[in-house]
């Protein structure tokens, strides 16, 4: 075998390698074969994922599980810093679940996309069998359905309920339970469609916001 | 292949001007002339009111009952009162929605919100928007809409050619020369133009409409319904003023509710409305509306009667596309719309709850003699004072809770009022005097939750070390 053979075998199986590394390293989605408890890396809560649900790969505290789909049932916690959280808004430890219950239903109207929204990609090809624009909540749809204080582990927080319907004329059910914690404001949300899955999997979330233990940030050296 | 000719250039450019510059959307379309013609005439129509038909779905849902069914069959019947032949044809919805909103649909659908009718103090100003909405589905706006947004596409097929034969920026010189006024600028026009500047369109025209997808389609109809062109527009208002003159004697009404719409939409503190228009378009309709006032002084309505002849006359003299002639109706004073006053609550209680705290306050202070306003309203104001943050808001906000409860003294959203103010200055002790009352007449267990995350908070205040 010649040198110059050698160094190309030497070269052609160090980027197979890497490439295999790279794909075992690649994240995925996480099946949930039996319930087990999940903390994200600030150690801020422990939240018990449900049997048979999937775990989206995540290295933050977000967590989004879903058992069929994202767009057939979703439970998420988001976190985002006081100072961010609304747009305009100062939020601070002392801001009352009701307040952050109004700032978020506000934060949910914002999101809804125009009615007209029409980009000229969508009528063209492929693109046109996947309007995925039709997905998100119609504008002025988003109705509030109940608001109610409640509490996450001793913590004082809302729960917002609200309903949507898509482009496609598919109502959605949410349920989102917020409070702030450890300096951040915390959104945990359940969004099913309302035909069929809000109501089988309603049992699911309210025994994850039942379970769910907040505790104090730890970075380092953290004693469970 | 040869590169064309100057001529031959010249004329392709002459042809495409043709194609932009005249008022292609007279060219085909005219508008309906009676109730009678009031229907699809070809393919293209039809499909405009197949999509019209899915578009009333999304915005009408579920039973109408209660105050909100009152209300639709009393602005049914001011369209039936003013419109006798059109009626039939027409069909009116009203909305519960907080959002100021007038809507028509080719096929005679037309959709007013209670938001749009907060607005609206009399029977005339009624009027005014059914007579611009009326007046897009008489003048068939959204399939000219549409229609224009064709042509526009099958004039790239003229543009082509010359693209191909000359520079970039020869062809950008040959647009120039077209002096592109904002009035050509219809859904066609601008597509045109981003087209040739980005990549061009594949197709005739005709191939065009029927190759976007459904919901691109479906898109471009509502774009045509929700954003018509000035020009169109202006068509609207001239014949909403003619409807006016004939019916009330004046387009006064006319003047005031674009005054009272751009009022507001210039002191909002967010998007005016999605649905009706901006303040540009506001204002530009307000000195068409002055200038029309300047020229046809008012008459009372009882004098109109007697000028039909003269109407007849001025009618044979109108332009082409007049209206059926109706008698005028005197306008005594009525209480307009009763039954809007629960849900003229539920609108105020949305812009409340969306932080449209300006809005809401305006809603709730400018005079509106005819239609009296809920008796909660004033708690509503008290609410979105306080929410503002301000001292002279949270004063006067307070002042008002105050009031109230002279008036209602177990009102347990004023007394929660109050004890949160009293939290927010730290006076824990009055705070907690205020909560406890309003958690004894509070109406729900999900209020008496709240109040109870507050007692909490107050007790927390109260127990924290005093400052030295």
């Amino acid at each position: 075998m010649t040198l110059a053979l050698k160094r190309r075998l030497a070269l052609l199986t160090g980027l197979t390698t890497l490439v295999l590394a790279c794909t075992a390293c690649a994240p995925t989605w996480k099946n949930v074969r039996k319930q087990e408890a999940f903390t994200g890396p600030s150690r801020a809560y422990v939240a018990m994922l449900p049997e048979d649900w999937k775990r989206a790969p995540t290295d933050s505290d977000v967590l989004l599980i879903t058992r069929d789909g994202l767009f057939l049932q979703q439970i998420s916690i988001t976190r985002h810093r006081l100072d961010e959280a609304f747009a305009g808004t100062k939020v601070t430890p002392d801001t009352l679940p009701a307040e952050l219950a109004a700032l978020q239903f506000k934060q949910f109207r914002l999101e809804e996309p125009e009615l007209a929204r029409y980009t000229k990609d969508e009528g063209k090809g492929v693109l046109a069998l996947f309007p995925v624009a039709q997905g998100k909540p119609l504008a002025g749809t988003t109705e509030r359905v109940a608001l109610r204080a409640v509490q996450v582990d001793g913590r004082d927080a809302f729960r917002l309920d609200t309903s949507s319907r898509n482009g496609w004329g598919l109502d959605y059910v949410s349920q989102s339970v917020g409070f702030v914690h450890e300096g951040d404001y915390w959104l945990v949300r359940y969004l099913a469609p309302k035909l069929h899955y809000a109501q089988r999997d309603q049992a699911t979330f309210d025994g994850f916001l039942a379970q769910l233990k907040l505790k104090p940030k730890c970075f380092l050296f953290c004693g469970d | 292949m040869r590169a064309p000719t100057l001529r031959w250039r010249t004329a392709l450019c002459a042809l495409a001007f043709a194609v932009l510059a005249a008022p292609a959307q007279a060219f085909f379309y005219d508008a309906f002339t009676e109730a009678a013609e009031l229907r699809p005439h070809d393919e293209l129509e039809q499909r405009v009111w197949d999509e019209a038909d899915t578009l009333r779905s999304q915005w009408v849902r579920g039973r109408v009952g209660g105050a909100l069914d009152a209300t639709q069959r009393a602005v049914r019947a001011s369209v039936g009162q003013h419109w006798p032949e059109l009626a039939p044809r027409l069909r009116v919805f009203v909305i519960d929605n907080a959002d100021v909103l007038a809507l028509s649909s080719a096929n005679g659908d037309i959709i007013l919100s209670t938001g749009m009718l907060m607005r609206l103090d009399t029977e005339e100003e009624l009027q005014v928007v059914l007579s611009r909405e009326i007046a897009h589905v008489m003048q068939r706006h959204a399939v000219r809409s549409v229609h224009a947004a064709r042509l526009g596409a099958g004039a790239n097929v003229v543009f082509e050619s010359v693209m191909n034969a000359t520079s970039f920026v020869s062809t950008l010189g040959a647009l120039a020369s077209f002096q592109v006024t904002p009035d050509m600028l219809v859904a066609g026009g601008k597509a045109l133009v981003q087209a040739q500047l980005g990549r061009l369109k594949e197709g005739m025209a005709d191939s065009f409409v029927r190759s976007v997808s459904s919901g691109a389609f479906d898109a471009m109809v509502k774009s045509s319904l929700f954003g018509y062109s000035e020009s169109l527009e202006r068509e609207a208002d001239d014949f909403a003023l003619a409807a006016l003159v004939q019916r009330f004697g004046s387009a006064q009404a006319f003047e005031r509710v674009t005054q009272r719409l751009l009022d507001e939409a210039l002191a909002d503190e967010k998007k005016f409305s999605s649905f009706y228009a901006n303040e540009d378009r506001l204002a530009r309709r307000l000195k068409a509306v002055q200038a029309h006032a300047a020229e046809h002084p008012a008459q009372a309505p009882a004098q109109a009667a007697a000028f039909a002849p003269a109407l007849a006359t001025s009618q044979a003299q109108a332009p082409e596309h007049s209206l059926p002639e109706v008698t005028v109706v005197a306008t005594a004073p009525q209480p307009y719309l009763p039954a809007m006053t629960p849900l003229a609550l539920n609108v105020l209680e949305t812009e409340l709850a969306l932080g449209r705290l300006g809005r809401t306050m305006r809603n709730i202070e400018r005079p509106r003699a005819p239609v009296p306003l809920p008796v909660q309203a004033k708690a509503v104001l008290a609410e979105a004072c306080v929410a503002r943050a301000d001292a002279a808001s949270t004063d006067k906000g307070e002042t008002l809770a105050r009031e109230v409860l002279a008036q209602s003294p177990t009102d347990a959203r004023m007394l929660k009022l109050l004890g949160l103010q009293a939290l927010k200055r730290g006076q824990a002790q009055e705070a907690s005097q205020w909560l406890l009352q309003a958690s004894e007449h509070a109406a729900s267990d999900d209020e008496r939750g709240f109040i109870a995350q507050y007692l909490r908070r107050a007790e927390k205040i109260a127990a924290a070390p005093k400052a030295p």
